[in-house]
Order: C-alpha cells, then structure tokens, then sequence
C-alpha cells in the first residue's frame, strides 16, 4: 500500500483532467483537503494482509454469462424518445464539435 | 377506514371485495401528497394523471373477476428516481439529468406495471445514489416524518419518507451501501435488499455495478415479500442476474417455526460507537427471537473493520467508469445547448457538461475513483481493497457453516439532525458501518422495527432498526425470521406524530 499521502492541489488537477472535469479553483482547494482526509481513511487497508488472497469482484459465483448477439429493433416511440434526448442533432445524427 | 395507512395484504383484500376502487384508494394517496409534501419533500415529480389512468385499468381487471395471483393489482407506490421509467422524467436528484426522459422501463418497473401497478410518482434520494441522507440531492432534502428536522436517512431517502408519511403504501429503491436498510431503520420500516442479482439491474442509472441491488421498503414484512415475489428473478438484459429458483416469499412466512433455527451475533457489531439505547434494543430483541425458539451463537467477522474503507474504494472507483456516460452527448445536461458556456471542442463540452452538471458529492467520487484507478495507485487501491473483500466475504461464508442468520444493529445511532453530518464527507460515509460488509459480500438482508430511543438533541422518540443478514438467496428464511419477530412485538404498529 501507499504511504498516507497529501493530495497536492496539482494531483487534483491531473485527476480532473483524467477525468475530463471542470473543477473551479474553489473546488480544488477543497478536493484537496476532503480526498486526502478519505485516502487517509482508506489507507488503514494496508495493514490487512492479504498475501496469497485472490481479488473478488462476482460475489455470487457466475462465470462468464454469454448470449447469441442479436440485433432487436425497438418501436417508433423508443427511437424517438432516445433521439429527442440528444442535446445537439443533425436529423436523426448526433452532432458533435470537433475533436481538435 | 383510513385507506392512507392500510398494508398491502389489508388494501388488496378491500380492492376484492370492492370495499373501495382502485382509483378512490389512488385519489387518497394523491390528495395525502398534495397536503402533506410540501413538508416532507419526499416526491420529484408526481405522476397524477398516469397513476389514476393506472388504477382505472386495475378496476376493469377487478371487476372483470381477472385478479388471480396478482396483489399488487391496483396498489399505489413511489419509485426511486434513480430507475428508469418510460416517458417519465428519471432526474437521479441530478441537475445533469435534470430534464431526462427515458426511452424504456427499468425491468423490475416493465414486471411491475404487468402486474397492474399504481406509480404515484419519482422521490427523493441523493443525486446518483451517494449519500446517506438525501442531502447530497442537488434539488432539496427530505424530512423524517419522526421529526421534520431529520434526514429519513439516504440514499433512498424519499422512498423511507413517502411510506413512513403514507404517501404510498411501498417503495421501490436501491441498496449499494446500506441505502434501502439505513432509511427504514430511521423510519420504522421494513427495508429489503435482496442478495445480489436476485432482481435485475437493468435500467437502473448505475453506481457500484457490483454492489447495485434494487430494493424494497415498506411497512410490514409480508409487503415486502409480495413485491419480492413479483419482481425477483433472471433477466435476459442483467447479465449479473440469477437464474437461481425464485421462492415463494409470501407462502414461506406461514411457516412461524423458528425452533432450532442457528442466529449469530457478531461481537465486531456490537462495539464502542454504538449507542446505548441502540445496543439495548437489539439485545432485547435477539432475546425475544431466542425465546422464541432461535438458539444464538456469538460469532465474530474480523474483516468487518475494513469494510467501510474497502467500500469507498471498489465504490468511486465504480462511479468513476459509470458516471463517465454523462458527458454532454447523447443526454442530460450539455454545455452545446448552455448559452453562458464557450466551449470549442469535444473535450471542452465533456468537461463543461460535467463540471457544470455534477454536483459536490458526484464530482468527489469521480475524483477519487479516477485516483484510485490511474496508473500507479490501482494495486496499491483498486487492486487491494479487492483482496480485503475477498476476505470479507469468506468471514460471512465461514460464518454461514454455523449459522441460518446473522443480526446486527442497522445503524450506530438514530436519524441524525439535517446539517449535522453534512460538512465532512468522511463522517457521512461512517452510516454505512454496518451496512457496507454484506453489501460487498453480495447477501441478503433485511432491517425491520425493534425499538425507540429520545436523542439527547431531539424532542421526540425515534425508531431503530435490526439488521438480518442471510445466505446467498435464502431471503425466505431472513422474511420469516423477520416475520416471526413482528408477529411477536408491536413496534411496526407504531406511527409517526406527523399528521
């Protein structure tokens, strides 16, 4: 495990890049401050020992559910509830700004 | 008779024997919102016209004689706003999918709705689920119906305060953490969630994809467990759904012999921090349950301790990749269509649409998932706090080698004061303490009724709540236990002050 670290204002900056979100100035001072307090917190984890422990994630013992890959069409009122939701469009398209 | 505080089993036998209609029970519940939610804040949006069109069709069923094996026919509800229903805006309390309309039903609503549900409306929660109070809502906060200056505890907070004030007669919510149990034990209900998979996940707005259960809640045992029965079971959509048999949860709790039946009592449950009256109270309760029939165990779950840091891992971590699909683009909030937002590219729309429509709590969970996942940290975070559940799941398992049940407090303490935890996130992840270890584990359990305690800062006696903890898909036997105990006491009888 990690040694407790303080989380500078410059690792919040890199980690809302990562995650493709704006935070204001404000935000990050304060993210700051609250994410070292929880990893601080989180930290207490390194004295378990868990050597030799395999990780789990599916608790209830499924392997590798499979199914045919069949396309279904869904009605009218569907396609246009989904299309209606798009905040920009051109007819029936998503309308994106450009990548660069 | 007062249709607002009938149960389930009393308001389908007055529907059969057409003591009252569908449409008239609906209209009570609708003319009880209408005059007490402006102080319980409990609804997002009501669904008037659609619940009366609803209870419309379950009278033409009903008197068409067409009503076999379906007592949900005509009986109003409340769901949770972060499950998806068709053409009826499913907000998650966000402002990111403020004006959200969705084009499907969650399938639990699709099963519902064959089954001639009555939905009332969308209620309250913490935006996407994160919280333990409903005050991480980015709309308003729910009242405890116990005392108005009380969070009904959260996530699902607005569906605890909608049956705890009669707004509805059961709830439909979601339990990642703790968030269907916390509530009940806050408002003097029962609150199931179900083992993980027994019903499906789709069209839920996801949180912890690996914790995520829907959940019931309302205010007897036996209505639970027909809501159960109704929705449980395999979903071609919800790979992570079981096609283990469904039980029949109704018939089983005819079965009132407990006699023999093995309960643990974690030591690590039952520890500095838990409060006195609590602590009493369960006590009390695990000695009726022996002498009704039960033998009690002490049993300990050493791993319990790391449940709640391990829990705020796997958790923002999850979030982190899930709450990824709000960007701006296909729905929700975008800065494209927000005229005091520049943005030149798609990258700026992505951070835009986000930073904008996130609100605090949201944004710390991506934050510290997106952490915990980057290169670097994701052994010493990700990686481990994986291993640790891997132990505490095997402390359950062990523990299920000697017992039938494990019965915990739900909760350290009673609802708590609005504001009073609001300040420190770290404080408020510290609810789930109970809660969060069978979360990970995956089991079932359920929170029912066993007592009342006056806060030093409160005016008046608020409830507690006993947690039982079951086997991988052995709900019948913790609805029984918990049937069993409510047959016995008189603390479910027991109403709010609120009028």
């Amino acid at each position: 495990m990690v040694d407790d670290k303080k989380i500078s204002i410059e690792d919040v900056e890199h980690i809302a890049e990562l995650a493709r979100i704006e935070i204001s100035k404000e935000e990050t001072e304060k993210f700051a401050g609250e994410l070292s307090d929880v990893l601080g917190y989180i930290g207490q984890l390194k004295e378990a020992d868990t050597k030799g422990v395999e990780p789990v994630s599916q608790v209830t013992g499924l392997v590798n559910v499979l199914r045919d890959d069949i396309a279904k069409s869904s009605d009218e009122d569907t396609r246009k509830t989904m299309i209606d939701n798009f905040p920009d469009k051109s007819d029936d398209y998503i309308k994106v700004k450009q990548v660069m | 008779m007062k249709l607002n505080e009938l149960n389930i089993t009393e308001a389908c036998e007055g529907l059969r024997k057409k003591e009252f209609s569908a449409v008239e029970l609906t209209e009570s519940y609708l003319d009880r919102i209408n005059q007490t939610d402006e102080k319980i804040k409990s609804f997002i949006t009501v669904t008037k016209d659609l619940a009366i069109e609803q209870a419309e069709d379950a009278d033409k069923k009903i008197k068409s004689g067409d009503v076999d094996s379906n007592p949900l026919l005509g009986i109003p509800c409340s769901v949770k706003d972060v499950i998806n229903t068709k053409g009826v805006l499913t907000t998650a309390a966000s402002n990111i999918l403020k004006n959200y309309i969705p084009a499907y039903d969650a399938t639990l609503i699709s099963r519902l709705k064959k089954d001639g549900m009555v939905m009332l409306g969308k209620v309250n929660c913490d935006a996407f689920a994160h919280g333990a109070s409903t005050e991480n809502s980015d709309f308003f906060t729910s009242h405890n119906p116990w005392d108005l200056d009380r969070v009904p505890g959260g996530s699902s907070g607005g569906s605890a305060s909608s049956v705890s004030a009669d707004q509805c007669l059961y709830s439909i919510g979601t339990d990642t953490g703790g968030s269907i149990r916390q509530p009940a034990s806050f408002c003097n209900l029962v609150g199931l969630k179900p083992t993980y998979g027994r019903i499906s996940r789709y069209g839920l707005i996801s949180m912890t994809s690996s914790t995520d259960c829907p959940s019931i809640i309302a205010k007897r045992v036996s209505d639970v467990a027909i809501v159960l029965n109704k929705i449980a079971g395999k979903d071609e959509r919800d790979s992570t759904s079981s096609k283990n048999k469904v039980d029949d949860y109704q018939k089983f709790l005819e079965d009132e012999n407990i006699r023999g039946m093995k309960i643990g009592i974690p030591q690590e449950y039952f520890v500095e921090g838990l409060n006195g009256e609590i602590k009493k109270a369960v006590e009390n309760a695990v000695a009726k349950i022996e002498s009704l029939g039960a033998e009690i165990v002490q049993i300990s779950l050493p791993y319990t301790k790391y449940a709640v840091p391990t829990y705020y891992i796997i958790t923002p971590s999850e979030i982190s990749s899930n709450l990824a699909r709000f960007d701006g683009i296909r729905f929700g909030y975008s800065a494209t269509n927000d005229d005091s937002i520049e943005a030149k590219n798609l990258s700026e729309i992505y951070c835009k649409s986000k930073g904008k429509g996130f609100g605090s709590e949201a944004k710390r969970r991506i934050m510290l998932g997106t952490y915990a996942l980057s290169s670097g940290y994701y052994d010493a975070y990700y990686l481990k706090a994986q291993k640790v559940r891997a132990l505490i799941k095997k402390d359950f398992d062990e523990a299920f080698e000697k017992v039938d049940a494990i019965i915990t407090p739900t909760t350290p303490s009673v609802a708590f004061k609005i504001g009073e935890h609001s300040k420190s996130p770290l404080e408020m992840y510290m609810e789930d303490i109970f809660l969060s270890a069978v979360s990970l584990a995956g089991l079932p359990c359920v929170s029912i009724p066993c007592g009342f305690t006056k806060p030093n800062d409160g005016k008046n006696e608020m409830p507690i709540g006993m947690q039982i903890i079951g086997k991988y898909f052995d709900e019948k036997n913790i609805l029984r236990l918990a049937s069993v105990y409510e047959n016995n006491t008189d603390w479910h009888n027991i109403k709010p002050g609120f009028k």
